[in-house]
């Protein structure tokens, strides 16, 4: 007998806890459900390839919660045209390997009308198969992700601008300009993937434009856990302003480092992804006080957009209904611009009334503008915005490590640019609180 | 299968997959079959040296990107024909099996599986810092236009790796029967022993290393055709060799048809799961059907039908 | 480059280097003595790490004192698995090859069932000493690196005690050289692995919560640990628990020298090229067992 009692039992057993495993995961897990299309009319069919797990989940998931609020508030409005919004998502788990089959089922298997990716190397992957099929896709975040093949039916969500890795950090080199005395020497310190190098590229060219020096030029692996030794070579080169270009893990032990080595540069901070997670920032409290980083939205009356603040309240609601599975709960980062993303495709749908016809409604979208919860958009020839609205915030008034501390208005204060400066900055950098 | 029958086989397969995406036009099938292909290829090229010689290679993935690299270095970035960067990546993997071989293969079989993890680390270092290479920007590679009747790329690229699958098959059938496969099989029972009978255990260990790593070099080679974007996370990745590992177990070491089973159908659930379960327990359902593999039939699942065939005749 | 550089960065080295051999000593029982090549062990560090996270929100404790107090409950989480594995495969006398498979998916399932239950973003814990170093003359150091460095060297004094003093110890060394003799002298082998998996599992709790002082978790960091792990283990020497000291000093100075002279962004690779070298001239690691 090939099943021996003793096989039966440990299989029942492996069994039993892997059920258990997936019931109590299950039991801990909310995942907010689309509207399913009634079948009164054929649904608009949006295909969504986006990291629900691994590493970028933290921003595909928030990313996600966005989208779907849209498709459930357009279809509570009756949808567009009379269709009402079917969003069909794959997970690619974070992996770039798996995006171009995932965009392929969407397109030739489920005929979905719209694509959208989030994060410049799923889109990038995502680009060549999406241009042979003559959809419209959205990027939804991404730096020069359509740079290989420049596919006229590419749209941007974010507020970059039309040299993404240039705008993306030129505000912050732009303000230090300003300040008196100018600041004269500049430290780099980025992280070794897409997003760290691009940052620091961008900010190699701002250097160039406003005339500083770069006395350091660091780069990290994305798993560094200790960073004394770093900031303490950095520290040593005395620079008046520090540009760190990195991603959540890092940005945190970055910030701790520099705090216990006493690196005071006069300026610090940069393209940090991180800082702007609920999680970190209860962590980290006061320590933050003081660090400038960048923005897409915050809770300042100075960038009130129509809807936005409602969009906020929905997202908040879905998140914190998850309990301890919730991910960032405040929710400032990702979702305005993905709802703003699917807002412009939904004004540009009802306005055009071209249904189908992809080519007419690209065409009609570069030659418009919208309003949305980001605010107005309009796009380049080869899907950028056609100016940046990357906000510079510095962390100010912290009262302590909580979340409470950093909701609402008055602790991430705008500091550049100047249409919706909400504050000054604090300069030079007091040095390290908490 | 009889012998003479082989080439016969081995034409009428090849000729299935050339033709195949002229006929039956689904993109989708081609680039999820794209994959599973690529998997049995590599588990096939991994049990060349760790079911038949008993050495676990944990740097599938140091292999497959140096392939996937030095082929799109040779066809993107000096804009040579692609026709020449495809077996060039493989000579890169190959020389690489050289390198990692000669400094470990002489000890016992864990050094050199750490040794693998180990080099996957260093290679994955040295193109992050390589601008060259890309860096951790990543390159976007230009894509051909197929020639016809092909009338997508991925339709190429499935005929030619199904190509490359048959052939690695037909390459890993032939060591297995050969005095190589059977010396490599002495040394994974015994290395003692068989040494004390005059097999030549270091060379047979070199030679299946370099093969091995020459043909995950080739499969790798293709993958920038495939993505269209590479960065060294997603190349590199770890889980690209516990993937070919698992898969060659579940479906068998030690035959050519073990990791052929266990990479079909291992790479179909994959890929079935991820467009059926919603989200990250896609991974769960795969990681359960591991399990369950694992203690049902831990010799492998070839190890199953052989019993079942076996017990049947008796 | 300045002496006071090269001075903070061998120290942090040294503190980084306890936290790394902390976070390696289950797989050197493991591996190195029941044979048992447990892949998952960085999932269950995790594990430990979330779990630490919800005690010590729950009961505002300090991240370590969780993972202290998860020692227990993971001791006999340990036992728990070495039965299953046991009947699973060591009484059919399967390969270890098979098993390596069941620890893979045993690694994804724990991942999934983290980031269910826990959410798949980033969770940090606010501690006191979060940001603040101990300041000795030029050098700087990391409260939480120091604490994670004492705990760590404490956690390899009991073990070395343990495995040298008590008979239960000796015992699980001795089954991994000879299963047969030991069982010969009146210690059943089985009995013995239990044990050994059981402390094996143990650490791991410990080094959750080391991991959570440190800084942040995410369910899928576990797999940039693996390599890591097992770079130490081998160095060190696989089953030696002072050896796995070292081999994590050696890592963590090593990591911090090519920052300072060469860039972090080559940290990885001089370590992987370090672990090559000691494989090719020293491989049984610095202590052999």
């Amino acid at each position: 007998m090939y099943f021996s009692r003793g096989r039966a039992v440990s299989t029942a057993i492996l069994a039993v806890a892997v059920i258990v495993i997936l019931v109590a995961a299950g039991g801990g897990y909310y995942y907010y459900s689309t509207v399913y299309a009634p079948a009164t009319t054929t649904p608009i069919k949006i295909g969504v390839v986006i990291q629900e797990s691994g590493f970028l989940a933290l921003a595909g998931v928030p990313g996600l919660t966005a989208i779907k609020i849209w498709a459930n508030d357009t279809n509570a409005a009756g949808g567009l045209l009379g269709h009402k919004i079917q969003i069909i998502a794959y997970d690619d788990a974070s992996d770039t390997s798996k995006v171009p089959a995932l965009i392929q089922k969407l397109i030739s298997v489920d005929n979905v009308d719209f694509l959208v990716t989030l994060g410049t190397v799923d889109t990038a992957a995502a680009m060549p198969v999406a241009s042979q099929s003559g959809k419209i896709i959205l990027g939804l975040f991404g730096t020069n992700a359509n740079a290989g093949i420049n596919y006229s039916k590419f749209f941007q969500a974010a507020p970059i601008g039309p040299d993404p890795n240039y705008d993306q950090v030129k505000g912050y080199f732009e303000f230090a300009n300003s300040l008196s005395p100018k600041p004269q020497t500049v430290a780099f310190v980025a992280v070794q993937n897409d997003f760290g190098q691009q940052c620091a590229i961008g900010g190699a060219k701002a250097v160039k434009v406003f005339g500083f020096r770069i006395v350091a030029n660091e780069t990290y692996p994305p798993t560094q856990t200790d960073f004394s030794s770093l900031m303490t070579k950095v520290k040593s080169t005395n620079p008046d302003i520090a540009f760190v270009c990195s991603y959540p893990p890092d940005s945190i032990g970055i910030v701790q480092a520099a705090k216990e080595v006493n690196f005071v540069p006069k300026l610090m901070g940069g393209g940090m992804i991180g800082p702007q997670f609920t999680a970190l920032e209860a962590a980290l409290g006061k320590t933050l006080q003081g660090v400038v980083t960048f923005a897409y939205w915050v809770p300042e009356p100075t960038i009130n957009f129509p809807g936005v603040n409602t969009l906020i309240q929905k997202y908040e609601a879905v998140a914190n209904a998850s309990g301890a599975a919730a991910f960032d709960p405040l929710g400032y980062l990702y979702p305005p611009y993905s709802y703003a993303a699917l807002q412009m495709l939904g004004q540009a749908v009802t306005a055009c009334n071209c249904l189908g016809n992809n080519d007419q409604l690209a065409t009609y979208i570069h030659g418009h503008t919208f309003s949305t919860v980001g605010g107005d958009m309009n796009f380049t020839s080869f899907g950028e915005w056609t100016y940046s609205r990357v906000l510079w915030i510095q962390y100010q008034n912290i009262a302590g490590a909580s979340v409470n501390a950093f909701a609402g208005p008055g602790h991430q204060v705008i500091v550049w640019p100047a249409t919706y400066k909400s504050g000054n900055l604090a300069y030079p950098f007091p040095g390290w609180q908490g | 299968m009889k012998r003479s029958r082989a080439p016969l086989y081995l034409v009428i397969l090849l000729s299935v997959g050339v033709a195949l995406p002229i006929f039956f036009k689904q993109p989708y099938f081609y680039f999820a079959s794209y994959i599973v292909l690529e998997y049995i290829a590599l588990s096939v090229a991994w049990n060349l040296l760790g079911g038949y010689g008993g050495y676990l290679n944990f740097g599938t993935s140091a292999f497959f990107g140096v392939g996937a690299y030095a082929s799109a270095y040779i066809f993107n970035s000096l804009r040579l024909p692609v026709i020449l960067a495809i077996p060039a990546g493989g000579a890169m993997a190959a020389l690489l099996g050289v390198l990692i071989g000669y400094s470990t293969l002489r000890l016992r079989g864990v050094y050199f599986a750490i040794a693998t993890l180990a080099a996957t680390t260093l290679v994955q270092s040295i193109v992050l810092n390589t601008p060259a290479l890309g860096s951790a920007v990543g390159l976007y590679i230009r894509l051909p236009p197929p020639p016809p009747p092909y009338g997508n790329l991925i339709e190429l690229l499935f005929a030619t790796l199904f190509g490359v699958t048959v052939v690695s098959i037909a390459l890993s059938y032939w060591v297995e029967n050969s005095w190589i496969g059977r010396g490599l099989m002495a040394l994974r029972d015994d290395e003692e022993a068989a040494e004390t009978m005059g097999v030549p255990t270091f060379r047979l260990k070199m030679f299946a290393n370099v093969l091995s790593g020459f043909l995950m070099g080739l499969v790798g080679a293709f993958y920038p055709l495939y993505i269209a974007y590479m960065e060294p996370y997603s190349t590199f990745d770890l889980g690209i060799s516990f993937n070919v590992f698992v898969m060659t177990l579940i479906g068998g070491t030690g035959t050519w048809q073990g990791p052929v089973i266990g990479g079909l159908i291992l790479g179909t659930i994959q890929q079935a799961a991820s467009v059926t379960i919603t989200s990250q327990y896609n991974l769960a359902v795969v990681a359960a059907a591991m399990l369950l593999f694992a203690v049902l039939a831990p010799g492998g699942l070839k190890g199953i039908f052989s019993k079942f065939i076996t017990s049947r005749a008796e | 480059m300045a002496f006071d550089l090269v001075l903070e960065s061998i120290a942090t080295g040294l503190l980084v280097g306890g936290f790394y051999a902390a976070l390696s000593l289950g797989l050197t029982i493991s591996l190195g003595l029941t044979d048992i090549a447990n892949v998952a062990h960085p999932a269950f560090i995790f594990l430990g790490a979330y779990l630490a996270l919800a005690l010590s929100q729950a009961f505002h404790l300090d991240p370590i004192v969780s993972g202290m107090v998860l020692v227990l409950p993971f001791y006999f989480l340990g036992n728990a698995l070495y039965l299953f594995y046991n009947r699973a495969f060591e009484r059919r006398g399967e390969s270890s090859l098979a098993g390596l498979v069941l620890f893979f998916g045993l690694l994804i399932l724990l991942e999934v069932g983290m980031a269910s239950e826990f959410g798949v973003g980033l969770k940090a814990i606010y501690s006191p000493y979060g940001s603040v170093a101990l300041n000795i003359g030029p050098l700087s150091l990391p409260l939480r690196f120091v604490y994670s460095f004492v705990a760590g060297v404490a956690a390899v004094v009991l073990l070395q005690l343990f495995l040298t003093k008590t008979f239960q110890g000796r015992a699980i060394r001795a089954v991994a050289q000879d299963a047969q003799a030991l069982s010969l002298m009146g210690a059943k082998p089985a009995t013995v692995k239990l044990i050994a998996t059981g402390v094996s599992m143990a650490t791991a709790a410990l080094a959750g919560g080391l991991i959570l002082a440190v800084g942040p978790i995410s369910p899928y960091q576990d797999r940039l640990l693996i390599g890591r792990v097992f770079a130490v283990v081998v160095l060190g020497g696989s089953g030696s628990v002072l050896g796995t000291l070292l081999g994590g000093i050696l890592l963590g100075v090593s990591e911090n020298i090519t920052t300072i002279y060469l860039g972090a962004g080559w940290s990885l690779a001089v370590s992987a090229v370090i672990l090559l070298a000691v494989l090719a001239l020293r491989p049984s690691g610095i202590l052999r067992r």
